[in-house]
């Protein structure tokens, strides 16, 4: 799609009639953005969002964040400053003193940002600004410690340290944008001297889509396993034909550029991503490759394995059932475009990259999706992949015994603990992408889940899982509201997928029922993917949907320990 | 694509109601930030650069057209 039709395109769509708006979007800067509404609209409409895109007007960030008003009302603010425009009423950079001003104005602006995004409940994207091109000493500004580089990288580093991991405060690097793009097209000097535009049409609509996907990982979770084929994706040629030892591995030429992808994928993993393989061969071949002692990736590396001759879209969604996950948290690498197109058919939610037929081009094609990338991994998610082999030995001592046996043998420990503002962010994460154990109300953003946290009126806990094999880390949430009332109520009610139906829930509803003195009223949702928590409620003989339900005292389950956190 | 239907299209505006006099003075919808969607459209579909100096100058549908023209464009 050319950039004239995608601003089409979105003007179109913002004249549909009904069009119910599910985003609010406005965008601060400090030079004039109107050529990044289009791009951030579709972008974001890509993305599954139905947006409404507003600009503040020229140059007032912070007026519009001491005032409110419409900005206010906004779901995500992007906050977008420029150096040379913080920078316009002093010198540029080029001796101590020179940047104190400027650093000290950015810094405010974030400060005031992170206060907003708890007060409006809003999320905030601040924009990390690009380090201005035009340096008078040319050449010679890399030795200078106050010159333009050094003052902008500096600027850069307070503000990230100030604002990184606040609560509703996410960061976007504009010079992400500036290096993609190389300056001469990134920049355009025209536009600048016409209407302080400083940036180019394509400039824009990277920003828009790097923006939108951060939004997106924001809101709806990042993906959670990356599911890859293996010849011509992990090694070159194809072992079938070749034989173990005749696939490429070596450390030239092709060869180089598959190890360095496998060890991205080693990379991905320890940040709390899941790797799945699904190959079309005789198992006993590919496997023979794997054991190669010049791959990067180790066959206990993988958290789930399809090496057969099935449809790869029957084996992905086997493998999402396995490890509980929906299709929609899954992505798919693989070089053959015939497999590609089988997947994307049979499975839409499915996000799919191709595998360039020269290997070298894998960085590229993995960074212009998207698809891979993630916000700052918590805690859980750097214990996630190690609990995933755990769950491996969980399974094989469910396959030999009776479930109530099983259960027993997990002596599975229970805490159940108010939050303090260390866990915003693991809650924050609980309620936005937990999809199938959920009540399926709103769910509330970081920013609001912070608010929540102060008020006395609302019980909020968190719960943490350890068994004989391994610690499952916090993987349960629960929110009552009204908790001094005569009626509280049950409003959240998450637990990850990896830890349910061994009784956790029923600890928690416990807690929730004595918590509320035995009048905990709650309303389960019939929405698109919560059947397990129907299911398991409808068991536990609260089987009412979409109508608001009481629960008495509910009893702690025998076989579970209950722990202090 | 020619002219007058492509800036139609970007002031969304009926292309009948664009002549060679249609500009910033005459056309509501065509204002500053319009102007610069008409450059921004005109430049991505000709593959043409208007200068500073011509992106403030050049402010109708026939100046457009006098501009692609001399260009040996004939929109």
């Amino acid at each position: 799609m050319t950039l004239l039709s995608r601003r089409l395109a979105w003007q179109k769509r913002q004249r549909t009639e009904g069009r119910s708006v599910d985003l609010r979007v406005s965008v601060l800067s400090t030079f004039t953005a109107n050529p990044i509404v289009a791009y951030l609209g579709s972008a974001l409409c890509d993305v599954g969002f139905e947006p409404s895109i507003d600009l503040g007007p020229f140059d007032q960030i912070r007026q519009q964040l001491y005032i409110g008003g419409d900005v206010a009302a906004s779901d995500v603010v992007v906050v977008w400053p420029r150096f040379e425009d913080l920078w316009a009423g002093g010198p540029t950079p080029l001796v101590q003193g020179d940047s104190a001003e400027g650093e000290a104005a950015l810094l405010a602006l974030g400060e005031i940002c992170v206060q907003r995004a708890t007060d409006w409940g809003a999320t905030f994207v601040v924009v990390l600004p690009a380090i201005p091109h035009l340096r008078p000493l040319g050449v010679g500004d890399a030795g200078n410690r106050y010159g333009v580089v050094a003052s902008a990288t500096r600027s850069r580093e307070q503000l990230r340290s100030a604002i990184g991991g606040c609560p509703g405060v996410l960061l976007f690097d504009a010079d992400e944008v500036m290096n993609t793009l190389g300056l001469r097209q990134a920049i355009d000097h025209r536009r600048l001297a016409a209407a302080t535009i400083p940036y180019t049409e394509e400039a824009f609509a990277l920003a828009a889509d790097r923006l939108a996907n951060l939004i997106r990982i924001e809101r709806k979770g990042a993906r959670k396993v990356a599911v890859v084929d293996a010849d011509n994706t992990l090694w070159g040629g194809v072992v079938g034909e070749e034989g173990a030892s005749g696939v490429d591995l070596s450390d030239q030429g092709p060869g180089f550029s598959y190890r360095q992808f496998q060890r991205y994928l080693v990379d991905l993993r320890r940040s709390g991503m899941l790797v799945a393989i699904a190959s079309k061969n005789n198992e006993s071949d590919a496997f023979e490759a794997l054991n190669r002692r010049e791959m990067v990736l180790t066959s206990s590396d993988f958290a789930a394995r399809r090496i057969d001759w099935n449809p790869k879209s029957s084996n992905i969604r086997d493998m999402a059932d396995e490890l509980n996950l929906g299709e929609s948290a899954m992505v798919f690498i693989d070089d053959s475009a015939l497999e590609i197109a089988e997947v994307q058919r049979a499975l839409p939610e499915v996000a799919t990259i191709q595998m360039p037929s020269d290997p070298a081009g894998w960085f590229a094609a993995i960074a212009q999706s998207g698809y891979l990338d993630r916000l700052v991994p918590t805690t859980s998610d750097l214990e996630r992949a190690a609990s995933y082999s755990q769950e491996v030995l969980r399974e094989q001592a469910k396959a030999v015994t009776n479930l109530d046996d099983f259960l027993a043998s997990l002596h599975l420990k229970v805490a159940l603990f108010a939050p303090q503002a260390d866990d915003l962010a693991r809650l924050a994460q609980l309620v936005a992408k937990t999809n199938q154990f959920t009540l399926g109300g709103v769910r509330h953003t970081e920013a609001m889940l912070a608010r929540m946290l102060n008020d006395p009126s609302v019980e909020i806990r968190l719960a943490h899982v350890v068994d004989d094999f391994g610690d499952y880390g916090i993987v349960g949430a629960m929110i009552l509201t009204a908790a001094n009332s005569e009626e509280p109520v049950l409003d959240s009610f998450v637990l990850s997928c990896r830890a349910m139906g061994r009784g956790v829930e029923d600890a928690m509803l416990a807690d929730a029922s004595e918590l509320a003195g035995g009048r905990l009223r709650v309303t389960v949702l019939d929405g698109p993917k919560n059947q397990p928590l129907r299911t398991w409620m409808a068991n536990v003989g609260l089987p009412a949907l979409n109508e608001a339900q009481r629960i008495g005292f509910r009893r702690w389950p025998s076989h579970v320990d209950r722990a202090t956190s | 694509m020619s002219l007058e239907p492509l800036l139609a299209a970007v002031l969304d505006v009926d292309p009948a109601l664009l002549h060679d006099g249609s500009g910033r003075q005459e056309t509501d919808a065509w204002d500053s930030i319009a102007h610069l969607n008409i450059i921004a459209a005109v430049e991505e579909t000709y593959d043409v650069l208007f200068s500073t100096a011509e992106m403030r100058e050049i402010t109708t549908v026939g100046a457009i057209r006098a501009f692609l023209t001399s260009k040996g464009i004939d929109a």
